[in-house]
């Protein structure tokens, strides 16, 4: 054995342990960051409330709306028609998207097929989608989901079709010389490539998932959070409207950084 | 010449035959004629200047590529391309082209997996093929936590463990620097003596295809065709530092210099 050789210093659950901490210690820088640039919005919002009231309602007033909205038995089952929504989306919008992204990245035909379908669905605006649904399906939760999934395959397919087609092909030739067989150049060669793609695409559904459902419950339900908003809106009662906002923005955010966080820590532990 | 190795050859049936082998890309030739026979047992070098078309030559012998015209065959198995069946053997790749998110041992299982070895036998296959390249210990590692040199070992652990009619290489020690690739080339051979393995090894360093080499193929300046098909004339065990292989080297070198032009085979001998 040559010097070059030699096994790379401490056990790999110990350099495990020291990258976690290393991504934790960023994390934690970067929570300061996160802070700072609240207060400073806070700071911003604090005159202008002043300035537009009662359009824009003071901090104070938001904070006393948001507890108000806590209190209350209706904003929780707003929130659960919300939530329920949103994770619809999210799964078929996911499943959907993935399997057409994965065909596509594969195919030459499949790609040169579906590329314009891809591109104009992305640039159709979302209240289209939601008309559409509700012209076809009539008001009620299948033209909502219809919609919603509508509105955010497009953007998984882009990810997805995007990172197969930039896969290692070199990686297919060791397949092939080994004589991998379909279902382990899926598991074991494609697949995993694939996994820092998924996660961007989980991210971009599950944001844009959520900042769609509002706007399709304020055209197109009477149940859920958007729809609240909208009320709100109609009786001028702005504070609430921002109760509503940053409630759900916190909310969603927390599901966000938890679930994405737990998933790349487990999906991408091989990485040096 | 045999090597020490197991001695079951036929003659009749070469391990890689190769006839008038010609490779064209969308017209233009990349191989104009090649022929080669490797037997059983046997460690052939592959030794050309850059573009003579080494790689496409390889890729046709891993059936990656189809040829445009001519005849290779693998063990008797006509080899026809990406359309045909995988012929059988091992493939240790310039870069070492594990999978980063399987471990070493998974890596060399699905090789295994793939060939239909029964899984009873994985382990103790596994574990002596790592212990023969000497890395063992890093068997449950991720391939990215290890070194270049022991990338490339766990990779020609899995081309002998597929046990494989014959293991194709292609400059598997060109992105080593010089001390580790030194070492590895001495171990190689000793592998090679151990297990008695089919070599086809392409290089485009003169030293190391003679210190390694029962034969070494000349290719021609691309589109390549076989200037000389050589018997490296040198007892085993050899010596990298050698004098007798440094003239060895020097005799090939004054043999290639006008055929491969000016430039092309530059350095080659002060290595």
């Amino acid at each position: 054995m040559t010097i070059q050789d030699a096994p790379p210093g401490g056990g790999t659950a110990r350099a495990i342990a020291d990258r976690d901490r290393i991504a934790d210690r960023v994390a934690d820088a970067g929570f300061t960051w996160q802070v700072l640039a609240i207060a400073i919005l806070t700071l911003i919002w604090w005159p202008l409330s002043i300035q537009m009231e009662p359009w824009v309602p003071t901090p104070v007033a938001t904070g006393e709306s948001i507890l108000e909205l806590l209190r209350d038995g209706d904003f929780y089952h707003n929130l659960l028609a919300t939530s329920r929504r949103i994770l619809t989306a999210f799964v078929a919008a996911g499943t959907l998207g993935v399997a057409l992204g994965l065909w596509m990245g594969l195919s030459r035909s499949a790609e040169q097929f579906f590329a314009p379908v891809i591109a104009i669905a992305l640039a159709v605006p979302d209240p289209v989608y939601v008309i559409f649904a509700v012209l076809t399906f009539g008001v009620g939760e299948r033209s909502t989901d219809l919609a919603l999934i509508v509105a955010v395959t497009p953007f998984v397919v882009n990810i997805v079709r995007g990172s197969v087609a930039a896969r290692d092909l070199q990686l297919d030739d060791m397949a092939r010389v080994y004589r991998f067989g379909a279902r382990r150049r899926y598991r074991d060669v494609l697949l995993p490539q694939l996994v820092p793609a998924f996660l961007a695409a989980g991210r971009t559904s599950f944001a844009l998932s959520w900042k769609i459902v509002v706007v399709v419950e304020g055209l197109s339900q009477p149940t859920g959070i958007g729809a609240a908003i909208l009320d709100s809106f109609h009786l001028l009662r702005t504070r609430e409207v921002f109760a509503y906002a940053i409630i759900f923005t916190v909310l969603m955010q927390a599901v966000e950084h938890t679930a994405v966080r737990l998933a790349t820590r487990r999906a991408l532990a091989w990485r040096a | 010449m045999e090597p020490t190795a197991t001695p079951e050859q036929h003659g009749a049936i070469s391990v890689v035959a190769v006839e008038d082998l010609g490779v064209s890309y969308d017209g233009s030739p990349a191989v104009e004629r090649i022929d080669l026979h490797v037997e059983h047992g046997e460690f052939v070098s592959i030794l050309g200047p850059s573009g003579c078309g080494k790689s496409t030559m390889l890729n046709v012998l891993a059936g990656l590529l189809e040829p445009s015209r001519g005849r290779v065959a693998i063990a008797g198995v006509e080899v026809l391309g990406p359309r045909g069946p995988a012929p059988d053997l091992g493939y240790v790749f310039q870069d070492h082209r594990l999978l980063p998110w399987r471990t070493v041992r998974r890596n060399i299982e699905l090789a295994l997996a793939a060939k239909g070895v029964p899984k009873a036998a994985w382990r103790e296959r596994i574990d002596r093929y790592l212990t023969l390249l000497k890395i063992d210990q890093f068997a449950e590692s991720w391939p990215l936590r290890l070194s270049g040199g022991q990338r490339q070992r766990v990779s020609i652990a899995r081309a002998l463990a597929v046990e494989p009619a014959m293991i194709l290489m292609d400059e598997p020690l060109s992105t080593l620097d010089e001390v580790t690739a030194r070492s590895m080339r001495q171990e190689l051979l000793d592998v090679w003596n151990r297990t008695g393995s089919t070599i086809v090894f392409v290089t485009h360093s003169i030293r190391e295809a003679v210190f390694l080499s029962d034969r070494i193929l000349i290719l021609s300046q691309g589109p390549g065709t076989v200037l000389e098909d050589y018997q490296v004339p040198l007892a085993r065990p050899r010596r990298y530092e050698d004098p007798a292989l440094a003239q060895v080297e020097a005799e090939i070198v004054e043999k290639v210099l006008d055929r491969w032009g000016i430039g092309a085979g530059d350095g080659e001998a002060a290595t």
